[in-house]
């Protein structure tokens, strides 16, 4: 699998309105990277498209695509839910309003700094699980229904302020609408810079608590006696995971659907086991989120797509074909 | 084993437990009977450290209860509990495997010993042919059958039961609770069962707990546990108590509405003799509504 992502990462910035041949595009990647010393051997303006444009952008999709798979999986596997995916509870919307806020802020009084939407999508994705963890306590425990109300309850919430901030800006908040639908157009090194400790970081972290999502789908008493702490796990992988998400979201926006497909399609590939899910995840949602970014740059070049539409038209389909072909394995 | 002192809970203001107090002894069968609501599994989770007592003290081995970590207890203690387990996509065998998780590390891998305890567990409960299979396929019998072999994986020196049998037919009702004591006696396992069926209970426990109202309404072996008496101040229900055929242990055998007409109605009857026990009649503290027959 590791192989298969190499060849993607290396094909996928190969490919786009100039194409760049496959071994000048590893050129470029090693002499970057200082491995190989080609020098001023290498084309210029190849090095600033391979270097500066795509690798970046590629890198990024596949550490958010790695992060958002990894994400479901742990999501889908704390709620025991199958339809949990790392939007569940209210990151999503919370770094939605957040973004929103930024732009609104931007387009109606002028205030601006860098990096000012997804610091402030950061910022409203963490509030918003705070928030909802915080609704959802109960006496020191965080039960999974209430968890899920509280979700969808703040999730609605935060919609209505960010239709409201929409209605108020008006023509001024169309970057919104791009954000909303998730991209990775003109993403270059600082946004990598700013996500990948995080993405890295969480993800790793994850793959320490595979046992504990497997005993713990036996249900939370069942794990407890088996000596796992329930009520802690459940709380650290909540953080990480939302943390995990929340930088995703931030630097790409809403992408869909990779945190819902992947893990359930790895599932039906390698079984339950969150030893092998979460690595296995992750590293199937970098292939399937690069290449869908390709598809968004390459479709309509040179116009570009927000890569959310592609997830979701892959998506979509495969899920309601999963829910033909696997109704009893989704029965939970 | 178990030391109870005056242990008290409730659900917010409703009461479950006030002041229970009993022993248990090492290498024993305890039966936990009582009406719905009366407690039992309640007392379960207390023993096994899944809920905090509200007043009273658990003591276990001379240590309290709350001392022991959570791997602790479970690499001391096993629980099959009333629902069936999750984990419906995994195999048979990776479930039962799960219950060596208190002995292997984070990172760790299981051994041969391990899987060896597993295909033992597999082997005891008749699981062995379905450890291929996947959960969430297995009959409801089945499915109990695994959380057994899982709970017999951890290798418990005590092993908690709650209605072990309620999905099971008679035959492997018999079957499960043979083992059971089966492994009780071979390898001095303590046995905490919650059982519905109080014949079963009078006839594989060696000491009886009926919980009613909160409280220890009596505790002993069978023969004093099981009687007419104190099955009519528990249940509210009209029964004979008689001796097995064969084992002579107390026998309960449920008396109809109908019998009331024929002149002996109200009287609890023992070994074949009327006692003076008013039946059928409401007792001064009313239980919870009954909301299912006892089986029996």
């Amino acid at each position: 699998m590791v192989p298969v992502l190499l060849v993607t990462i290396v094909t996928a910035v190969s490919v786009g309105t100039v194409q760049v041949p496959f071994y000048m595009t590893l050129r470029v990647v090693l002499d970057g990277a200082g491995w190989l010393t080609a020098g001023d051997a290498l084309p210029r303006t190849m090095t600033a498209i391979v270097w500066d444009l795509r690798l970046p952008r590629v890198l990024l999709a596949a550490l958010v695509g790695a992060a958002l798979s990894m994400a479901g999986a742990v999501f889908q596997g704390l709620l025991r839910n199958p339809l949990a995916d790392p939007f569940t509870i209210g990151v999503s919307s919370g770094a939605a309003a957040g973004a929103t806020v930024a732009l609104f802020l931007r387009a109606v009084m002028g205030w601006y700094f860098p990096q000012q939407v997804p610091l402030f999508a950061f910022a409203g994705a963490l509030l918003a699980i705070a928030f909802v963890y915080s609704l959802a306590k109960i006496g020191g425990r965080v039960p999974v229904v209430t968890l899920l109300l509280a979700g969808v309850v703040v999730s609605s919430f935060l919609s209505a302020i960010i239709s409201l901030l929409m209605v108020f800006a008006g023509e001024d908040l169309q970057g919104i609408w791009f954000w909303l639908s998730g991209g990775l157009a003109l993403r270059s090194w600082p946004y990598l810079w700013l996500a990948a400790p995080y993405l890295l970081l969480g993800s790793v972290f994850l793959a320490f608590f595979a046992r504990e999502l497997n005993v713990m789908q036996l249900g939370e008493e069942a794990a407890q006696h088996l000596g796992i702490h329930v009520e802690r796990a459940k709380k650290i992988l909540l953080a990480v995971a939302s943390l995990l998400t929340a930088t995703a979201v931030s630097v790409s926006g809403m992408i869909g659907f990779v945190g819902l497909i992947v893990p359930h399609a790895v599932r039906m590939l390698t079984g339950p086991d969150h030893r092998t899910l979460l690595p296995a995840s992750a590293l199937c949602g970098a292939i399937f989120l690069v290449w869908a970014d390709v598809l968004a740059r390459t479709a309509l070049a040179p116009r570009e797509l927000p890569v959310g539409i592609i997830t979701a038209f892959v998506g979509a389909p495969f899920f309601i074909w999963l829910l033909h072909k696997k109704k009893k394995e989704m029965r939970w | 084993m178990f030391q109870v002192k005056d242990l008290r809970f409730s659900y917010g203001s409703r009461t479950v437990l006030d002041g229970l107090a009993f022993a248990v002894e090492k290498g024993s069968f305890t039966g936990i009977i009582g009406p719905n609501g009366s407690g039992k599994t309640t007392l379960l989770r207390l023993l096994t450290g899944v809920l905090a007592p509200q007043g009273g003290e658990i003591w276990l081995d001379n240590q309290q209860l709350r001392s022991y970590s959570r791997l602790g207890l479970a690499r001391q203690m096993a629980v099959v509990s009333q629902e069936a387990d999750g984990g419906v996509l995994f195999t048979v065998e990776e479930l039962v495997g799960m219950g060596r998780t208190p002995f292997i590390g984070r990172f760790g891998r299981e051994s041969a010993d391990d899987r060896q305890i597993v295909a033992e567990s597999l082997e005891l409960t008749g699981c062995l042919h379905l450890r291929e299979r996947v959960v969430g396929e297995l009959s409801g019998g089945e499915r109990q059958r695994v959380a057994i072999a899982r709970a017999l994986a951890q290798r418990p020196a005590i092993l908690f039961l709650d209605e072990p049998t309620t999905h099971l037919d008679i035959g492997y009702q018999q079957e499960i609770l043979d083992l059971v004591k089966k492994l009780q006696v071979s390898r001095g396992m303590t046995v905490l069962a919650v059982l519905h069926d109080l014949n079963l209970a009078a006839y594989y426990a060696d000491t009886l707990l009926l919980l009613h109202d909160g409280k220890v309404e009596a505790a002993g072996t069978p023969a004093e546990v099981v009687t007419a008496d104190n099955l009519a101040a528990a249940y509210r229900t009209r029964v004979a108590v008689t001796p097995h055929p064969v084992l002579n242990t107390p026998t309960v055998a449920f008396l109809p509405a109908a019998y009331g007409a024929s002149g002996l109605s109200g009287r609890a009857v023992q070994d074949g003799i009327s006692s003076t026990a008013p039946l059928g009649q409401t007792p001064t503290q009313s239980p919870q509504p009954r909301q299912e027959p006892v089986s029996i």
